[in-house]
């Protein structure tokens, strides 16, 4: 394994995040030295550059959720916080009022558009699946070529194409109404978050009680963002525009499927529809076997409660009997049917081996009822992810 | 200094050079961490329906507990929670006090079992693992602990076939999905599932976690990256913190129609406050509950919020109900030093006194 402290790269590559850093904090030092300065895009940017240059030093080795951990830390968490530092930079030192600090905090987050805002909005861009395709610029790329013949009315043979086109496009247009209503909602909770953080700032204006570093201040904002946006999100308004913005997106999303499956099926793919069918009639044969099965097992089982019963107490023979008369007879009518599918709906019963649950082994493949006796033990593993 | 800021331009910078110590010690740590193991137990397989697998752990010592415990879990995550780590292990914990562990992994399922329902899940995995284990019981009764949308299961398992069952514990486990504080049942009240499902076939996993996130966008998106500052310098904790984000993050796709049917009935309908839930032909009457029940929440659970669980309070049918609630969340009940303490204590101590 390849490691950042080994080997003869390891020096070099601590001296080149020792030279970011040093501009990251030369930056910190700026915003500190010039009392009303803003913390501007400079120091954001040496912040960023730091964290940057930091994650690239990272040798490949740093996979899987180390990996994935780092590049969250760098695209939603150390913006944030750097521009808290920014913030604080400014203030450091300097007697201040709860207000200077929180409009600041308010100039420096909004300063940079939705830049700290894209891993939250990012539900509203269509995204199922952060591995797809990005349907909406698919889409406006369409509309962008194809705009003349969608808004012109649609008549002779390729009518209904045209048709079920421009009805893609309404889509398209609904959803992107819907995703800017949601967008609405989270600079409202945005907006009330800086409020919130104001009010908070003040409690810790009382000597002994303030604030003594940039974290203190960063997850002050976090829990003033979180109540701010609590509120909002258990809102009416918003469980309509998130059920309304979800519904858009679907509508949008089984426009184009179909489209997809057109198109394929014209090549002479399968598609998606007729492999649900496929599906769809299995696990429906399955259920219809698993209820015939129980429905005989049970009949089994009432017949020999039955035949259990008259055998332990003669004086209550015949009651029993005749209580139990109906179902027990209802298992003959099942008959051979009701047996073979009881059998073929038998699970497995696999005692094996046992070994360490540790890392799951490739897996994933559908594993059939009957197929897998004395199949070792292994956890299965998440099969490699679809694009959306 | 006057105002709520207490620091000075050297504060500051003291602050700025141990952040950036601990990403230098990052730099180094980050790469000798190798992918995060999980599930420190040794289990067996014994039981396998399609992608759905019965495991039995396997203890140091025999099991003194008689009676087969099986834990049934949600099917939004790996049920490897409740066997994270040596230190942070459910099932470890449970062993050690003599219980016989088994648990019900659904696997991770694909567009072919796309049409099975909750109908499917119950009767046919459920039933058949407990069927499975009864046998081995001598036909005897055994104990179910049902975990959050895993203890839904397990509730509405228990009104279906409670002959099978001697004893049911319910974990993070939410009856009334319309109370105020649940955030995710307020979003899914209005949303069009059968569009939904009729447009995606099996529901993403990685929609579903972006649902989670944006439950505490600002704590579980920025606030918790930045902690990881804290310990870069702790390749025990880094860790730690990987195996929970492996956790988090490795989820299974939900089969469609089970998931419509869930949010048809538990978050829009919310059958079981109403006894409006059907599985398959049959319909879910919490009154037929009559063996002991032990529900667990977490106090600070915000998925499962405390009141959508105590919920359970009044309606079921069973006299012997017993309430626990552990100062915790949602996660911290599998995994919390104190979690580890008290929850397998709990349950220890509870079946004991009806096994006597």
């Amino acid at each position: 394994m390849t490691t950042a402290g080994s080997g003869s790269g390891a020096g070099d590559v601590e001296a080149l995040a020792r030279q970011y850093f040093s501009a990251w904090g030369d930056a910190l030092r700026h915003a500190a030295a010039a009392p009303g300065h803003t913390g501007g895009p400079e120091g954001q940017d040496s912040w960023q550059q730091a964290i940057d240059g930091w994650a690239r030093m990272m040798p490949n080795a740093a996979s899987g959720p180390a990996d994935e951990a780092v590049h969250r830390f760098r695209e939603q968490a150390g913006g944030w916080y750097g521009t808290m530092q920014q913030v604080a930079a400014q203030f450091a030192g300097r007697d201040t009022t709860s207000a200077d600090v929180a409009q600041a905090w308010r100039k420096a987050v909004l300063g940079q558009g939705d830049g700290l805002l894209q891993w939250m909005l990012q539900g509203a861009r269509g995204h199922t699946h952060p591995e797809g395709p990005d349907l909406l610029q698919l889409l406006e790329t369409l509309q962008r070529q194809l705009g003349p013949w969608l808004q012109s009315p649609a008549f002779g043979p390729g009518r209904e194409h045209q048709a079920r086109w421009q009805a893609l496009l309404r889509a398209q247009q609904e959803y992107q109404a819907h995703s800017r209503d949601y967008v609405e909602q989270i600079r409202q909770a945005l907006d009330d978050a800086f409020t919130l953080f104001e009010q908070r700032l003040a409690e810790h204006e009382q000597p002994g009680n303030q604030l003594t570093s940039a974290r203190a201040m960063f997850d002050l904002w976090i829990d003033a963002a979180e109540e701010a946006y609590a509120k909002v999100a258990l809102s009416e308004p918003f469980q309509t525009v998130y059920a309304s913005l979800g519904n858009a997106q679907m509508r949008l999303r089984a426009a184009t499927q179909q489209e997809i499956e057109r198109l394929t099926e014209s090549f002479g793919l399968p598609t998606r529809t007729e492999m649900d069918a496929a599906h769809r009639r299995i696990a429906e044969l399955e259920r219809l076997v698993r209820r015939m099965a129980s429905g005989a097992g049970a009949a089994r089982t009432d017949a020999g409660s039955a035949t259990q019963s008259a055998g332990a107490n003669k004086a209550g023979a015949k009651k029993a009997g005749a209580k139990k008369a109906a179902p027990g007879k209802a298992a003959p009518k099942q008959g051979k049917a009701a047996a073979a599918a009881r059998a073929a709906a038998a699970p497995v019963s696999t005692p094996k081996a046992s070994r360490p649950a540790a890392k799951p082994a490739a897996a994933g493949k559908r594993a059939g009822n009957a197929s897998t006796p004395g199949k070792a033990a292994k956890p299965s593993t998440k099969p490699r992810k679809r694009s959306a | 200094m006057k105002g709520p800021l207490g620091f000075n331009a050297e504060d500051l910078l003291q602050e700025t050079l141990a952040m950036q110590r601990k990403l230098m010690d990052g730099l180094r740590l980050l790469p000798s961490v190798d992918d995060v193991d999980y599930g420190v137990t040794t289990r067996e397989e014994i039981w396998r329906d399609g992608k759905v697998t019965l495991y039995r752990f396997v203890g140091t010592e025999a099991p003194v507990h008689r009676t087969p415990l099986l834990i049934v879990y949600a099917l939004v995550n790996r049920p490897y929670m409740v066997d994270l780590q040596t230190d942070r292990s459910l099932v470890q914990k449970l062993l050690a006090l003599g219980h016989d562990v088994y648990v019900l992994d659904w696997g991770y399922p694909d567009r072919s079992e796309r049409y099975q329902t909750l109908e499917d899940y119950l009767l046919r995995f459920v039933d058949g693992a407990v069927d499975h284990l009864q046998a081995r019981n001598g036909g005897n009764p055994i104990n179910m602990l049902g975990i959050c949308q895993g203890g839904v299961f397990a509730l509405c398992y228990a009104a279906l076939r409670q002959a099978k069952l001697a004893n049911l514990i319910t974990m993070v486990t939410p009856v009334d999905f319309h109370t105020p504080d649940n955030m995710l049942s307020h979003w899914a009240r209005q949303v069009d599932v059968d569009l939904l499902v009729d447009t995606l076939g099996n529901i993403p996993a990685d929609l579903m976690n972006a649902s989670y996130l944006m439950l505490k966008p600002f704590r579980l998106n920025v606030q918790k990256y930045v902690g990881l500052l804290d310990i870069l310098d702790d390749k025990d904790a880094l860790e730690d913190f990987l195996r929970m984000e492996k956790w988090i993050f490795d989820s299974p796709d939900l089969a469609g129609e089970a998931f419509r049917d869930f949010i048809k009935q538990f978050y829009q309908g919310n059958g079981l406050m109403h006894d409006g839930v059907r599985i398959g032909e049959e319909t879910v009457d919490l009154q037929q509950v009559t063996l002991p029940v032990l529900n667990i929440y977490a106090e600070q659970d915000h998925l499962v919020p405390p009141d959508a669980s105590r919920a359970l309070r009044g309606r079921i049918g069973s006299t012997d109900y017993t309430e626990s609630s552990f100062r915790g969340g949602h996660i911290g009940i599998y995994v919390s030093g104190r979690a580890q303490r008290e929850v397998p204590a709990t349950i220890t101590g509870w079946l004991n006194e009806r096994a006597q």
